[in-house]
């Protein structure tokens, strides 16, 4: 090898070691992919209460149901609406893009007059829920 | 040090990885990832760019253009496992995959679970021709191999870090574990929604195999193995309760292996009918 080879190869193993740690102390998601490995990070009180969100949709022939909310259906995963839920819950029309894009994703498929986004919030004590209600967050009709 | 990130290994090792990490970006993209190109459907509204989108200005993801990194990506990753053009199909790949990678998590979720992914693809392109017959030692080959190494430890080292900077040293003791069987818990792991405590002894064991993760840099020999089939383990585990299976990062640990001795049987009876040809 080179010099000038292993003088690149020592310098960018320093940057991405640099960044690493500088996305760890300070960083946020944001900063992909050098932001911290935040994967399951919280501590969460184990008397505290665990949300779960979900969608409910109406059709022009049902009125509003629970429908899955998956990349086949909506192209989303469930983290990622979870990751927007701020933006939606100030300008829930934002929910007429999932009806959008559940029309593209199930072109055949009965379109979404109607979204909203349902959390159930587990409580829990000493770690082990005992039991959950259900509120709606977000609400989008088309008329 | 430097000594340690240049130690030599056969070239062979590198097209091992090279083969298989660039297939399974084919299977990744087609199979156990799908919900990246499922992003082609979603309305251009709920696009929200990661900082190195911002930065490099990238194209505002839709339909046709999803689809056309995706094309790019699996056929670079094509031409690249066949260990043709290294470095121009292996750069090609890194870079789109990269461009696949900011599609995938700018629409309000970022994973974690293939930097070490990432790096493979950034350095393999670096150590130049690789034969799967060559036991040529390099140093090229060495610091590619050590770089994936790095990323693979720093994956655990770093995300046992994050624990403890936004869930404290409380974290060891909290409710995470119940969090993530109660959102995606399989029939496997949802009866220790009623054994907490085994939840909680799990979460002291993350903990200390994260933080001693750097260990196997160190290790030899068969110890290597025990190491790498404990990291194994757990990710099946995981995969087991709550269906996350960092299958990217999985491949990585291929990085610790010593590939080069795999001997391709066909090959090497054609190698002793042709001698001369050889």
């Amino acid at each position: 090898m080179t010099g000038s080879g292993r003088v690149a190869r020592l310098a960018a193993t320093a940057v991405a070691g640099v960044l690493l740690l500088l996305g760890t102390l300070i960083g946020q998601d944001d900063d992909f992919p050098f932001g911290p490995f935040r994967m399951y990070a919280t501590a969460d009180k184990r008397g505290g209460e665990v949300v779960s969100t979900a969608i409910e949709v109406r059709t022009a022939s049902s009125e509003f149901h629970a429908a899955p909310l998956t990349p086949s259906t909506t192209g989303l995963r469930r983290a990622e609406l979870e990751g927007q839920l701020s933006r939606i819950v100030a300008d829930p029309s934002l929910l007429r893009l999932i009806a959008l894009a559940h029309a593209r994703r199930e072109p055949g498929a009965e379109a979404w007059t109607g979204v909203r986004v349902v959390q159930t919030r587990y409580q829990l004590r000493d770690g082990e829920p005992v039991g959950n209600r259900q509120v709606v967050l977000a609400q989008w009709m088309s008329e | 040090m430097t000594r340690w990130l240049f130690a030599a290994v056969p070239v062979a090792r590198v097209a091992w990885l090279r083969t298989v990490l660039y297939l399974f970006v084919v299977v990744d993209v087609l199979l156990t990832t799908p919900w990246v190109a499922a992003h082609r459907d979603v309305p251009t509204g709920l696009y929200q760019p990661l900082l190195v989108g911002r930065l490099l200005h990238l194209p505002t993801p839709t339909h046709t253009g999803v689809i056309a990194v995706e094309v790019g990506v699996l056929v670079a990753s094509l031409v690249a496992a066949t260990g043709r053009l290294p470095r121009v199909a292996g750069i090609t790949v890194a870079l789109l995959y990269l461009e696949w990678m900011v599609i995938a998590n700018s629409y309000g979720k970022v994973d974690h679970d293939r930097f070490a992914f990432l790096v493979a693809l950034a350095v393999l392109p670096t150590a130049g021709r690789a034969r799967h017959d060559d036991q040529t030692a390099s140093e090229a080959a060495g610091w590619a191999v050590r770089a994936i190494q790095l990323s693979v430890v720093a994956t655990y080292f770093f995300s046992a870090w994050a624990k403890l900077r936004f869930g404290g040293l409380g974290w060891v003791n909290s409710a995470v574990l119940t969090r993530a069987v109660l959102r995606r818990g399989t029939p496997l792991a949802d009866p220790l929604l009623h054994h907490a405590w085994v939840l909680q002894l799990s979460q002291w064991g993350i903990m200390a195999f994260e933080l001693a993760s750097p260990i196997v840099l160190w290790l030899r020999g068969r110890w290597v193995y025990v190491a790498v089939g404990f990291f194994l383990a757990f990710h099946v585990v995981t995969f087991a309760a709550i269906t996350i299976s960092f299958l990217p990062h999985v491949m990585c640990l291929l990085a610790f292996l010593p590939l080069e001795r795999i001997r391709i049987p066909v090959r090497a009876r054609l190698l002793r009918a042709a001698p001369a040809s050889a």
